[in-house]
C-alpha cells in the first residue's frame, strides 16, 4: 500500500499551519489587547492553532467559560471557545476585554458565531478581525486510518462524523462509496460488485449478522480491500468494541474541550486547555495524560512530548508505556492510540491481516464461510454447502440466495410478529382551584385595624358641646402638636385629622388651617409623603376656601413637595403663598416664612441667583419681626447663594448663619447639624471630608 | 512605512470610544451639539431637560454621551456625573446580567448613590438623615419586591457609593473659598487637563440589584414615589451649596429586550422624575415606541448612521462618506499618513462601513494589519478588497433566510421604510439594517450585505 507522504514536519510540530499564520500576524506588534474571531471553528483543528500561537505566546491558554476571563491577568493571551450560554455575558462584560488588554481568539463555530451576532451584537461589534478555520478531520482519525491501512487491517470500524474528510486526508484522491449493510444479501452483493478501485463504507451496521453478510458479500464479489464500518451500532449486539472482531477501531471523536480541560486541570496541568488542544482532544490520550500527571510526570514534559510529535497520541502512549503508567495488555492495545503506537513494531498482539481469517472464536463460522467463498471453485455443491452452513447459523436470506444458485428450494421461514400491547391505562391529571384565602384574610385584618382605629379616635375625641369649641379646639391642637413634637407622628396625624374635621376646629380659620398643616407635617414626618400630599391637595380642592385656609393648604402642599424633592412644584406653591400674603395680608408675619420656603426651593434647584434676593427679603422681614427661626434659615440660604455666586461677603454671612441657627434651633437640631459643614466650608475652616 | 501602519493598527480599534479629543471628527449630524446647547436653555419645569439618546449599536452613542458630559463639565454650569452602568455592573456588582433586569427605581437609586459618591469625593458633606432616608426607602421598596418572607439586607450607602466607579466634573462643584477637593480628584483638577475626573471604585457593591424573581411595583405606589423623592432630596441637598447637577447615564442601551426597555422608559416615569437634567442612552428598540408614545419629560434624540449611501441611489456614495474620511484624517494626525489610503479607496471603505464609525474603524485596522504585514508604501485596491471581503464575512453571520428576504424587500422599497415586525427590529439591533437621516428617516441593508447576501 502506497500512502501519500506525511505532512511536512513544520506543520506537524511547532511550525505554523498556513491558516494560522495570519492569525498570529494580527497579534504581532500590538500591546493593548485584541479581539479576533476564528469562525467555522472545528475543535479538530484547535491543536494546530495552539501549536502555531504558542511559539509567540508561551502563556497562551484555552478557556471554555467566558466568565473565567475576569480572573486573568492583564494582557493575557487566550483562546476562548465560544459557548452560546456566554453570549449575554460577553455582550455585557465586553469592557473587560479592553480594560484588561486581553488578547483573545474567539474560537467559534458557525452556529455560535451566528448566535454572537444576534445575542451579543455589541460584543460582536468589537471584534477586530475575522478569520476562518478551514474544515479538517481530527488528526488522530487520519493517523488511525493510515495506520490501519499500513497494518493491512481486514476492516476498520469508524466512529464519528466526517469519515469523508478523514478518508480524503488519509488517502487523497481515492473514492469512498457507501452502502447500507441493512439490506438483503443480494443488495449487499450488488454494492460489493459495483466497486472498482473504490473503497466501501458500510452504513447501518446494526448486528454481527450485518458484518458477516457484508464480509461474505465482499468475498463473493472478489473484493480484497479493507472495508469500513461507519458508525456501526454493534455495541448493543456485541458488547464493548475491544471484545469484538479483529477490526481496527478508528474514531473521529473528540473529547469535550470543557471536560478534557477540567480533567487535566484536576490532575494538575497548569494550562489544561492548551494541553488538551495539543493532545488533539483524543479522548484516550487525555485519559492517559491524566494518569501520567498523577504519576508526577510534569506538564512541561507532556506538552513538549505532544508538541514535538506529528502524532501526539502516539508520543504520549509510548511515554505512558515507558513510564509504566500503562501496560500493553490485549484489551488496552486494541484502543486506537495503542494500535497506532505499537501495531507496526510487533510489541502488541498481532492482529490478522487482510486476507487472513478472523482470529476470534466467535467468528469461526464467518471464517469458515469466508474460506469456502474464497477458495476453490464455486460449484453447485459448494453453494449447497454454503447455503446449508449459513442456514444452520440462521442466515435464511443468504441461504436462500446461495441455495438458489444450487437450485435448491429453501422453505421460507415465517416470523411471528408481536403485537404491540395497547396502553392499558390513561390517567387524567386533576387540577385543583385554589382560593385567595390570604387576600380575604388581609381584608379582615385591615377592617379590624380600621375598627380599632375608629374606636381609639372616638375615645380620644369625644364630641364637645358648642360652648366648649374654643377650649376643645385649642386643646386638641396642642395635644396634636405635642404628639408631633414627641415623635408620635401617625398618632398626631390622626389627632390633627380628627380635630380638623370637628366643628370646633373652625372657631378660627387660622386654627383650622393649623390642623391641616399639622396633619400634613405629621404625615410627612411619619414618612407618609404621598398621603400628606393627598391631604393637602384634597384641602385645596374645596371651593371657596377662606384665605387662611387657602394659604395654609398651599403652604402645606409646598412643604410636602419640597420634602418629596419636587422643588419645582414646591416653588410654584410658595410663589402662590407669597402672592396671596402680599396681596391679601401685606405685612403678615408668615410672609417671611413663605419667602424662606421659596428661597429654599430655588436653592435646592441650584438657582442661586434667583434665590438670593428672595432670601435677602426674607431676612429683612425676619429681622423686622424678630422671628429667629426664619432669620436663621434666611441667613443660611443667603450664605449658600452668595457662596455659589462667588460674592465676597459669603463667609461673613456663613458666620452669621451658623450663630443664628445655633441660637434659633440649638446645636443638635438637624438643620443646624446638616448646615454646619457647608457653612464652615464657606467660612474656610472646614475639616477635610471623611 | 511599517511604523506608520503599526500606529494605524493601534489607533483604529473598534473597542475604543474614549479617545483624545483631537482624534475625534466632528460629525455633521451630531446630536451632542444640540443637546449641549439645549442644556444651556432654562429648564422647562425645574426638573431639568431630559434627553434619551437613541441609536443602534456602533453609531457612537457612548462617544456622543462623553462629548456632552465633557462639554458641559468644561462649561462648568453643572456638576456633571457620568455613570457607566455597564462598568458598574461589571466591576462593582460583578453580575452583568443583572443589568438586563434592572428596574426603573433601581436606576434612580443608582443615580442617588452615584451622586453621593461624586459629592463626597468633591467635598460635599451629606445630610446623614437624607442619606438614611434613601437607605430606608430602598429597604422598604426592596422588601416589597421580594417574595413573601424574604428580607433585604441592611445596607451602607456610603460603602456602596465608594464601590462605584464614575466620572465627575474635575472642577470642584463647590464655589467656596476653601480648597476641599480630595487628593484623587484634586490631582486631576490641579492638572487642568481633563474636564471629567475618573473616580475609581473601591470594593464590591453589596446591595442587591437587578435580582431575579422580584415583583414589579407600580410607579404610583408610595414606596416607588418615596424612593425617587429621596434621591431628589439628595439632589436638592447637594445643590443648596453647589452647582446644579447633570446626570449622564450610559449603559441602558445594552438592554436589548424590548419589554425590559419599555418597562424602564415607557411604562415607568421613575427615571424621568429625577429632578435634574439627564442624558440617558436608550436602546434603539424603543425607537418606534418613542416616536409614537408620549414619553413624558424625555426628549428622544436619534443617532443615525452617517449617510454614506445616497438616498436616491444607494449604490452611489452619499454625503456621509466625507465624514468617515474625516474620521481617518483626524485619527492619523501627526503620522503623516493622510495619503496612505488613496482617496477613492478610503471612500470605498467609508461606503462599505455603512456609516457606522465602528465598522469603519475596524476596516482601517484590518487594512493596517495588511499594510503592516506587507510593509506596503500605500494601501492598494487588492488590500482594500481583502478588507471588505473579511468585513463582509463577519457581518453575514447570523442572517437567516427571512432576514435576507426582508432586507431585500426594504432595499427594493423606493421609500426604504422600516417594516413592522420582530425581524426588522432584530436586523436593526444587529446593525444589519441601518437607519439613515434625511428629511425623514430611511433604512437600508448594510452595504456589505449587498455584495453577496442581498442582491438587488
Amino acid at each position: 500500500m502506497v500512502l501519500p507522504a506525511s505532512p511536512p514536519p513544520d506543520q506537524q510540530g511547532q511550525g505554523l499551519a498556513p491558516w494560522v499564520e495570519p492569525i498570529a500576524e494580527a497579534f504581532r506588534g500590538l500591546d493593548r489587547g485584541l479581539l479576533v474571531l476564528v469562525d467555522h471553528a472545528s475543535n479538530a483543528r484547535l491543536g494546530e492553532l495552539v501549536r502555531g500561537l504558542l511559539v509567540e505566546h508561551p502563556d497562551l491558554e484555552v478557556v471554555t467559560e467566558a466568565p473565567t476571563l475576569e480572573d486573568l491577568p492583564v494582557g493575557s493571551f487566550v483562546i476562548l471557545a465560544v459557548r452560546s450560554e456566554d453570549a449575554t455575558w460577553l455582550n455585557l462584560k465586553r469592557p473587560i476585554f479592553k480594560e484588561r488588554a486581553l488578547n483573545v481568539v474567539l474560537w467559534s463555530s458557525k452556529k455560535e458565531t451566528a448566535l454572537l451576532g444576534r445575542c451579543a451584537p455589541d460584543f460582536a461589534d468589537w471584534i477586530t478581525r475575522r478569520f476562518e478555520c478551514p474544515p479538517g478531520p481530527p488528526p488522530h482519525a487520519v493517523m488511525g486510518l493510515r495506520a490501519a491501512l499500513c497494518a493491512r487491517a481486514i476492516g476498520i470500524r469508524f466512529r464519528g462524523t466526517g469519515l469523508d474528510q478523514v478518508f480524503e486526508a488519509a488517502l487523497p484522491g481515492r473514492k469512498l462509496v457507501r452502502a447500507s449493510a441493512s439490506g438483503e444479501y443480494p443488495a449487499l452483493l450488488d454494492a460489493a460488485r459495483g466497486l472498482r478501485r473504490d473503497w466501501i463504507a458500510w452504513t447501518n451496521v446494526r448486528s454481527r449478522r450485518d458484518i458477516d453478510c457484508t464480509y461474505w458479500a465482499l468475498a463473493e464479489a472478489g473484493r480484497r480491500r479493507p472495508f469500513v464500518l461507519e458508525n456501526d451500532r454493534l455495541a448493543r449486539d456485541l458488547g464493548p468494541f475491544w471484545d469484538g472482531p479483529d477490526l481496527w477501531f478508528v474514531h473521529g471523536q473528540l473529547a469535550r474541550l470543557k471536560l478534557a480541560r477540567a480533567k487535566l486541570a484536576a490532575a494538575g496541568a497548569p494550562f489544561p486547555g492548551r494541553l488538551a488542544a495539543l493532545l488533539g482532544l483524543e479522548p484516550e490520550v487525555i485519559g492517559l495524560t491524566v494518569d501520567l500527571l498523577r504519576r508526577d510526570v510534569t506538564a512541561t514534559l507532556l506538552e513538549e512530548t505532544a508538541r514535538s510529535s506529528p502524532d501526539p497520541g502516539v508520543a504520549i502512549t509510548r511515554l505512558a508505556v515507558e513510564r509504566g503508567v500503562s501496560s500493553l495488555g490485549p484489551r488496552r492495545t486494541r484502543s486506537p492510540n495503542f494500535r497506532r503506537a505499537f501495531a507496526r513494531d510487533g510489541r502488541t498482539q498481532q492482529e490478522p491481516r487482510l486476507g487472513e481469517p478472523f482470529s476470534t472464536n466467535w467468528a469461526h463460522h464467518v471464517n469458515a464461510v469466508h474460506a469456502l467463498l474464497r477458495e476453490g471453485a464455486r460449484s453447485p455443491e459448494r453453494w449447497h454447502t454454503l447455503a446449508l452452513r449459513v442456514l444452520d447459523y440462521g442466515y435464511t436470506d443468504v441461504a436462500r440466495v446461495w441455495a438458489a444458485r444450487a437450485s435448491t428450494t429453501i422453505e421460507t421461514l415465517v416470523e411471528a410478529k408481536r403485537a404491540d400491547p395497547a396502553p392499558s391505562d390513561f390517567y387524567l391529571a386533576e387540577v385543583a382551584a385554589l382560593r385567595a384565602l390570604l387576600s380575604r384574610g388581609l381584608s379582615f385584618v385591615s377592617h379590624a385595624v380600621i375598627l380599632r382605629l375608629e374606636a381609639r379616635m372616638m375615645a380620644l375625641s369625644p364630641q364637645p358641646t358648642q360652648g366648649d369649641w374654643w377650649l376643645y379646639g385649642d386643646v386638641a391642637l396642642e395635644v396634636a402638636q405635642a404628639s408631633l413634637r414627641a415623635g408620635r407622628w401617625l398618632f398626631a396625624a390622626d389627632l390633627f385629622a380628627r380635630g380638623g374635621a370637628q366643628p370646633w376646629a373652625h372657631r378660627s380659620e387660622w386654627v383650622s388651617a393649623a390642623f391641616l398643616e399639622g396633619q400634613v407635617e405629621a404625615l410627612l414626618q411619619a414618612g407618609e409623603a404621598a398621603r400628606a400630599e393627598a391631604v393637602a391637595r384634597s384641602a385645596l380642592a374645596e371651593s371657596d376656601l377662606p384665605l387662611p385656609h387657602l394659604v395654609g393648604a398651599h403652604r402645606a402642599l409646598a412643604r410636602v413637595l419640597a420634602a418629596r424633592g419636587r422643588f419645582d412644584e414646591a416653588e410654584n406653591e410658595w410663589r402662590l403663598v407669597v402672592a396671596l400674603l402680599e396681596r391679601e395680608l401685606p405685612g403678615h408675619p408668615t410672609l417671611g416664612s413663605a419667602l424662606v420656603g421659596l428661597a429654599d426651593a430655588l436653592t435646592s434647584q441650584g438657582r442661586h441667583a434667583e434665590a438670593e434676593p428672595v432670601a435677602a427679603r426674607a431676612l429683612q422681614l425676619a429681622e423686622k419681626h424678630a422671628h429667629h427661626p426664619d432669620r436663621a434659615a434666611a441667613l443660611r440660604l443667603l450664605a449658600a447663594a452668595h457662596s455659589v455666586l462667588g460674592l465676597p461677603d459669603a463667609p461673613e454671612l456663613a458666620g452669621r448663619a451658623l450663630s443664628a441657627l445655633r441660637e434659633a434651633f440649638g446645636e443638635d437640631h438637624p438643620l443646624t447639624q446638616s448646615s454646619e459643614p457647608h457653612l464652615r466650608r464657606i467660612l474656610g475652616d472646614a475639616d477635610p471630608p471623611a | 512605512m511599517r511604523e506608520v501602519w503599526q500606529q494605524i493598527r493601534e489607533r483604529f480599534r473598534p473597542d475604543e470610544w474614549n479617545m483624545p479629543a483631537e482624534w475625534r471628527a466632528e460629525r455633521p449630524d451630531s446630536p451632542a451639539g444640540e443637546i449641549i446647547e439645549d442644556l444651556e436653555l432654562p429648564p422647562d419645569g425645574a426638573s431639568g431637560r431630559k434627553f434619551l439618546l437613541v441609536g443602534t449599536v456602533g453609531t457612537g452613542k457612548s462617544t456622543e454621551l462623553w462629548r456632552i458630559a465633557e462639554a458641559r463639565a468644561k462649561k462648568g454650569d453643572e456638576f456633571v456625573v457620568f455613570v457607566d452602568l455597564v462598568h458598574h455592573f461589571n466591576n462593582a456588582v460583578g453580575d452583568i446580567e443583572a443589568l438586563y433586569r434592572i428596574k426603573s427605581w433601581e436606576v434612580c437609586f443608582l443615580c442617588g448613590v452615584a451622586l453621593l459618591r461624586a459629592g463626597q469625593e468633591f467635598g460635599h458633606t451629606w445630610d446623614r438623615q437624607k442619606v438614611q432616608a434613601l437607605s430606608d426607602a430602598w429597604s422598604a421598596l426592596a422588601r416589597a419586591t421580594l417574595p413573601a418572607g424574604a428580607a433585604p439586607p441592611s445596607i451602607d450607602l456610603f460603602a456602596a457609593a465608594r464601590s462605584m466607579a464614575l466620572f465627575a466634573s474635575a472642577a470642584a462643584p463647590l464655589v467656596a473659598p476653601a480648597a476641599f477637593a480630595t487628593a484623587g480628584a484634586g490631582a486631576v483638577v490641579a492638572g487642568g487637563l481633563k474636564a471629567l475626573a475618573e473616580l475609581a471604585g473601591a470594593g464590591k457593591w453589596g446591595i442587591p440589584i437587578g435580582k431575579k424573581d422580584t415583583r414589579n411595583i407600580d410607579d404610583q405606589d408610595d414606596l416607588m414615589q418615596t424612593l425617587v423623592d429621596k434621591v431628589n432630596l439628595l439632589l436638592g441637598d447637594f445643590r443648596q451649596f453647589s452647582r446644579p447637577v447633570l446626570l449622564v447615564i450610559d449603559g441602558l442601551d445594552r438592554i436589548t429586550d424590548a419589554e425590559a426597555a419599555k418597562a424602564l422608559f415607557l411604562h415607568s416615569q421613575m427615571i424621568s422624575r429625577l429632578q435634574c437634567p439627564l442624558v440617558v442612552c436608550a436602546p434603539f428598540a424603543l425607537r418606534n415606541h418613542l416616536a409614537m408614545a408620549e414619553v413624558r419629560r424625555f426628549e428622544p434624540v436619534f443617532l443615525h448612521n452617517a449617510p454614506v449611501l445616497d438616498h436616491e441611489n444607494p449604490a452611489r456614495h452619499g454625503p456621509g462618506v466625507a465624514f468617515m474620511a474625516d474620521i481617518f484624517r483626524h485619527r492619523v494626525k501627526g503620522l503623516g499618513a493622510e495619503g496612505l489610503v488613496p482617496g477613492p479607496l478610503l471612500d470605498k471603505l467609508a461606503y462599505y462601513s455603512g456609516g457606522r464609525s465602528r465598522n469603519f474603524v475596524r476596516m482601517i485596522h484590518m487594512l493596517g494589519d495588511r499594510g503592516w504585514t506587507k510593509d506596503a508604501p500605500a494601501a492598494t485596491e487588492a488590500m482594500v478588497d481583502g478588507v471588505i471581503d473579511e468585513a463582509r464575512r463577519l457581518i453575514e453571520s447570523g442572517l437567516r433566510k427571512e432576514h435576507v428576504a426582508l432586507l431585500k424587500a426594504i432595499a427594493l422599497d423606493p421609500a426604504h421604510e422600516l417594516p413592522a415586525g420582530a425581524n426588522a427590529e432584530d436586523l436593526l439591533s444587529f446593525a444589519r439594517l441601518l437607519p439613515y437621516p434625511n428629511e425623514s428617516e430611511w433604512f437600508y441593508p448594510h452595504p456589505l450585505l449587498l455584495i453577496s447576501k442581498v442582491k438587488v
